[in-house]
């Protein structure tokens, strides 16, 4: 039968086992060594923290530029903007004219294809009146929309990502009145255009549409006072 | 308030019975000097919150700082899985043997049931205070204490018959 161990036995046993402690003891100078090595710890891994979330707000704060994914109903097509970019070393600025229609139909949706146009263009829809609206596809997709008047604003159309192009080019041109419009200054998704064109009903309108090439001119003080509307190809370097 | 120099009186004057306590928490010299430098380090950096009683406080920092030690170091204790064999009590080697025997069986307890038992029998610490040292209930130290007993084979009864004897 195994043998109990008494408490008593016990505590003999505690003390016996650790009555010889080393020579070398515990001192006050000692642990104040230790204290400062564990405030050197935490004081590295403080450090340490706070540079990784330096690393971290630094890379949320750098500005950077993000390739946001366009949505399969707007074009997406380079805009050529009549202002310089952050840097740019050419103004893009309307050249040759490939094309100008005129029509009377307002309400009607007109669709115009050109082939052979390997340059960037500029396409611009003008109206006679100011109480206009007018919508421009590009093969189906939205590529400008806004009020229409005697002054045209253009929208610039590169081809350098489009994969596959071969030159064609599709435009549908839509004029209604502004005041059937119900997102006027607004962007208007694909589903908003259709609902548009269908809505509309023909009336009489006079209007204009034109595609000029682009042609790059560099940077100069005199090109940004240039006036956009009056140009025609014969006063434009090509 | 606690100032440096009591915090040196009270290492002076308590360090060498807190040196031995650290030793039957694991068992080794310098492992016990580097947990009792660790606990006192600690114990300096919140000094002044500590009470009139420091005793408590270092207890809790040395169980907690070698149970920390323990959880990484496991691999270094074999647990045995038979308890110590029983030996003739009337045959002096084999007393010895016993004793051994429960050094073992000590070695081999959970750290917090060692802790208990030291604080228990070593430091003379009521089942209240252990409790409030080991951040538990004073039924949860009984409890504790008693598996760590039975593993001992330390039968509490014996006391009592051999005192009364």
């Amino acid at each position: 039968m195994p043998t109990a161990f008494t408490e008593s036995e016990l505590r003999d046993l505690l003390e016996h086992d650790s009555a010889e402690p080393p020579h070398s003891m515990v001192t006050a100078a000692r642990v104040h060594r230790r204290v400062r090595r564990i405030r050197r710890r935490r004081l590295s891994l403080v450090a340490g923290v706070a540079a990784a979330a330096l690393v971290v707000a630094g890379v949320n704060a750098i500005p950077r530029t993000v390739t946001a994914e366009a949505p399969d109903d707007i074009w997406a097509g380079v805009m050529a903007q009549p202002t310089p970019s952050s840097s740019p070393q050419y103004y893009y600025y309307p050249g040759q004219l490939i094309a100008h229609e005129q029509s009377s139909k307002g309400g009607v949706r007109m669709r115009y294809t050109y082939k052979n146009i390997l340059k960037a263009v500029s396409v611009a829809v003008t109206c006679s009146d100011t109480t206009s609206y007018a919508i421009v596809w590009v093969h189906g997709m939205i590529f400008s929309n806004g009020d229409c008047g005697p002054m045209p604003v253009r929208s610039g159309l590169f081809f350098q990502g489009s994969a596959g192009y071969n030159g064609e080019l599709e435009f549908e041109v839509l004029v209604v009145r502004r005041k059937d419009v119900a997102k006027v200054g607004k962007t208007i998704s694909r589903a908003d255009a259709e609902a548009i064109a269908a809505a509309a009903k023909p009336y009489r309108a006079q209007w204009g549409f034109e595609v000029t090439t682009l042609v790059p001119m560099p940077q100069t003080t005199d090109l940004t006072s240039v006036p956009g509307p009056s140009i025609t190809p014969a006063t434009v370097p090509s | 308030m606690r100032d440096r120099a009591d915090f040196e009186r009270y290492v002076a004057e308590r360090s060498s019975r807190l040196l031995r306590t650290a030793y039957l928490l694991c068992r080794d010299w310098a492992t016990a000097e580097d947990l009792l430098q660790t606990a006192l380090a600690k114990a300096w950096l919140a000094w002044r919150r500590v009470g009139d009683n420091p005793d408590p406080y270092v207890y809790r920092i040395l169980v907690n700082t070698h149970a920390t030690w323990w959880r990484r170091r496991w691999r270094r204790e074999t647990p045995a899985s038979a308890l110590p064999e029983a030996i003739d009590e009337h045959d002096a080697l084999a007393a010895i043997g016993h004793r051994e025997a429960i050094r073992q069986a000590l070695t081999c307890l959970p750290p917090r049931q060692r802790a208990v038992i030291v604080l228990r029998y070593f430091a003379d610490l009521p089942d209240q205070e252990i409790a409030e040292t080991l951040g538990c209930s004073p039924a949860t130290v009984r409890s504790q204490a008693s598996r760590a007993l039975a593993r001992l084979r330390v039968d509490p009864a014996a006391r009592a018959i051999q005192s009364g004897s």
